[in-house]
């Protein structure tokens, strides 16, 4: 009982507060001097206005396939899980699309000691011995666009990593966290309540009538993929070091360090 | 032709008799006053007539129609006060224009003529208008519409005394240009009891009287004569009111219902009482008024 | 004596014409209506989003579903204005009897709800343009449902035209009711906020008959029986009232 009542409270509020500055507006309204003009001009002027954005809608590039605007869906249905793949596989050979950062260091130390600053966590690091012992380190950042509702939410926005080597120190510094916020637009009730598949299901449910249009989900822990849900995928990071021969890593966490391909 | 035929009228507010069993006729084409004290359900009548409010018991015709909901009743008669309300939105050029719309009748040269002689502006609003000016205009509005039924529940209120008087010749001089039937309500009949052919009085939602105005001129009489004299010959008479005029000296205003020159032999003095007058006494609450409540 | 005899079509067209000129604030009011809730749409209705490697991502839905909302308001706010005594009275000055006023009450409605439709759904346009205007086009991704064609606003105005008539509807039964006695004003929020509370709820119910209905004939059929089931209740109440008693 006293749960439906806290969560009509802020409908109930909203709805005061539209009352009260509805009343005080149309008060305004009331005692201005101009208000002749006023009242006479802002119904057409209005209308106009609108005529002029729904005419213009048509002409601007404001759907989602079209113009600038349209690079931003994400049309695939699945990304490779980068948490899985190197594991797995071995091999990065699939990733070539999501790499964001490449750095070749030289070092002639035979103990790298690899520390991670700055706020991100680099969940992921995958260590692979090459065969040469050329005192070179080759690094790869991996990363896989985060993706809600469809739209890619962080192509062209991922910030700056830094790498580099100094003596026995490898140092990875992650960006600090930045805000994206995407525009989308989305189709009024009016019309997404007679086009929109699903339109309600969730309601049906509470409401008790209707078939239920839920879908079961496989477990799909243990696959490379990952698919999209509800329009949504997750964002995974990798960083794929290539070592020399005769080089050893040494992480402060190690148990998000391993080694693939040849190695142990 | 009867206009308004009424029988048994009787409207109650909360069991309170506003009307009270009224039968009343009134006929067309004609000037009547509706006269009556305050309270004495004037307003309460005219707004039956014109269908704002239902009867309670009683039958009710205006143009052989029950007037509650006729459509009839309503586009052939106006009801004027200084309530009425008009659209705070449209301005009184825009009242006027709605006003021909509606009432096939409308004469809007009059009303133009009369609203630039009153000085009004089109584009004022009636809420905007001094309590004397919405009266005047109200007053425009309901003659202009030329309604076979017109009525006028006080309609001289607010307004200063130039004003009545142009009021009073308006209404006449419309009148005898196109004659209807017109109904005036009043609390007192003084200033303009010339306009009017009928007068029906009325006291606590019932009829007291309903004549001619001719008649209720010649409906009594004042003598005045010595105390014994006077207090004698009112024996039989029906008394409307008297009062001691001097010492030994008494004052009777009495229904007129003998010859003057009988009274006048036995040493009285006739003196004619003015209509208005006649209302007063015909309908005071006690014979002696409020000196003998205080 | 002559009489104007005048048929009740007539006086019906005729006072439905001064209601569209003497109601006119009505429409004012519309336009207020509609600026606040673009005004409260421009920072988005929906927003969701998480963090992932370097980016904390927020994606701003933005729809016209406010401007609906609102003026479902402003229809349910102005049948309740235009029973009260103010207006009901002003009918009484021209020609009119009870049921050539409920006639011409419900075509004004009927009117408004069609125009309250169109602006509502032209708004959402203008909503479209004012947020493609003001975002940066790195961030601007567009519509994420299906492209809009041309007969999607032909759909919204007409649902949002029949929503909206049907909130007129059930304020000019509201507004009527409350007129027979005042204390009404207080019975009715209360059955409103029972019905909320009442277990299943039966605003859900209500709820799920019309927004649930995904056939628009279905919907058509829907919202015009309830609209007229309701006008002609709240004629039960008006048909006895009296003018300034």
């Amino acid at each position: 009982m006293s749960n439906v009542l806290i969560g009509i409270m802020p409908i109930l509020l909203l709805l005061a507060v539209i009352g009260l500055l509805f009343a005080v507006g149309m008060r305004l309204l009331k005692s201005t001097k101009l208000s002749g003009i006023v009242r006479r001009w802002l119904f057409p002027g209005y209308l106009l206005i609108l005529v002029i954005a729904f005419g213009l809608s048509f002409v601007l590039p404001l759907e989602g396939d079209s113009g600038a605007s349209g690079d931003r869906t994400f049309h695939k249905k699945k990304l490779p899980d980068l948490f899985m793949i190197p594991q797995n596989t071995g091999s990065i050979d699939m990733l070539d699309d999501y790499l964001v950062n490449t750095w070749k260091l030289e070092t002639d130390e035979e103990t790298l000691h690899l520390v991670i600053r700055g706020q991100e966590n680099l969940n992921n690091i995958a260590v692979k011995r090459k065969k040469a012992a050329d005192g070179v380190v080759e690094a790869e950042l991996y990363v896989t666009p985060y993706v809600i509702d469809g739209i890619d939410m962080t192509t062209g926005f991922l910030p700056k990593t830094h790498m580099e080597v100094h003596g026995r120190t490898l140092a990875v510094e992650t960006p600090d966290r930045k805000r994206v916020d995407i525009s989308v637009f989305q189709k009024n009730v009016s019309v997404r309540q007679f086009t929109q598949k699903g339109w309600l299901s969730s309601l049906d449910e509470r409401g008790g009538f209707g078939v239920s249009t839920s879908e079961t989900t496989g477990n799909k822990a243990s696959s490379p993929w990952e698919y999209k849900n509800n329009g949504r995928l997750h964002s995974t990071e990798l960083l794929y070091l290539e070592i020399p021969a005769d080089v050893e890593i040494e992480g402060r966490n190690n148990k998000n360090i391993y080694m693939v391909g040849n190695g142990r | 032709m009867n206009v308004i035929e009424a029988t048994d009228l009787t409207k109650t507010y909360k069991g309170v008799p506003a009307v009270d069993g009224l039968t009343v006729t009134i006929k067309s084409d004609a000037i009547t006053g509706i006269i009556g004290r305050n309270g004495a359900g004037k307003t309460t009548l005219l707004k039956m007539l014109v269908g704002f409010i239902k009867e309670t018991s009683g039958e009710m015709n205006v143009f052989s129609e029950h007037p509650f909901n006729s459509l009839h009743v309503s586009a052939n008669s106006i009801f004027i006060d200084d309530h009425m309300l008009f659209p705070d939105a449209l301005t009184l050029g825009e009242l006027l224009k709605e006003g021909e719309r509606f009432y096939t009748n409308w004469d809007m040269t009059f009303a133009k003529t009369l609203f630039d002689y009153f000085s009004f502006h089109p584009d004022q609003h009636h809420n905007q208008l001094s309590k004397g000016k919405k009266t005047t205009f109200n007053m425009i509005f309901g003659l202009a519409t030329r309604s076979e039924l017109t009525i006028f529940d006080e309609p001289t209120t607010g307004m200063d005394a130039a004003v009545r008087n142009d009021f009073y010749r308006v209404l006449l001089k419309d009148y005898l240009a196109h004659p209807r039937t017109i109904l005036i309500s009043s609390h007192h009949l003084d200033e303009f009891d010339h306009l009017l052919e009928d007068v029906l009085l009325m006291d606590e939602g019932q009829q007291v009287l309903h004549m001619p105005m001719d008649d209720l001129k010649e409906y009594a009489v004042s003598l005045t004569g010595p105390d014994a004299v006077v207090g004698q010959w009112l024996y039989d008479k029906t008394v409307l009111a008297k009062k001691q005029s001097a010492p030994g000296m008494m004052q009777a205003v009495v229904k007129q219902d003998f010859a003057i020159e009988q009274a006048e032999r036995l040493g009285m003095k006739a003196t004619p009482v003015a209509a208005s007058d006649v209302c007063i006494y015909l309908t005071a609450k006690t014979k002696g008024g409020i000196d003998d409540v205080l | 004596m002559s009489f104007n005899n005048v048929p009740i079509t007539q006086i019906v067209l005729k006072q439905y014409r001064y209601k569209l000129r003497a109601y006119y604030q009505v429409f004012t009011s519309l336009v207020v209506m509609q600026l606040l809730a673009l005004l409260f749409s421009s920072g988005g209705i929906m927003t969701s989003g998480g963090g992932s490697y370097g980016v904390n991502a927020h994606l701003n839905t933005y729809t016209g579903d406010l401007i609906i909302i609102f003026t479902f308001l402003w229809g349910f706010i102005n049948a309740i204005t235009i029973t009260t005594k103010a207006y009901r009275e002003d009918d009484f000055l021209f020609v009119t009897n009870r049921q050539s006023q409920h006639l011409s009450n419900m075509l004004f409605l009927a009117t408004a709800s069609v125009i309250g439709g169109l602006t509502a759904t032209l708004a959402g346009y203008l909503l479209r343009v004012i947020i493609y205007w003001t975002s940066d086009e790195a961030t601007f991704a567009g519509m994420i449902d299906d492209p809009t064609t041309f007969i999607d606003p032909l759909i919204s105005i007409v649902t949002v035209a029949l929503y909206v008539v049907m909130f007129c509807a059930f304020g000019y039964l509201i507004g009527n009711i409350i007129q027979l006695h005042r204390l009404f004003m207080v019975i009715i929020p209360v059955l409103v906020v029972g019905g909320l509370l009442f277990d299943p709820p039966i605003t859900l119910k209500i709820y799920a008959f019309f927004v649930g209905e995904t056939n628009i004939l279905l919907f058509l059929l829907k919202t015009v029986v309830t609209t007229v089931f309701l006008f002609a209740c709240s004629f039960v109440p008006l048909r006895q009232k009296e003018v300034r008693p």
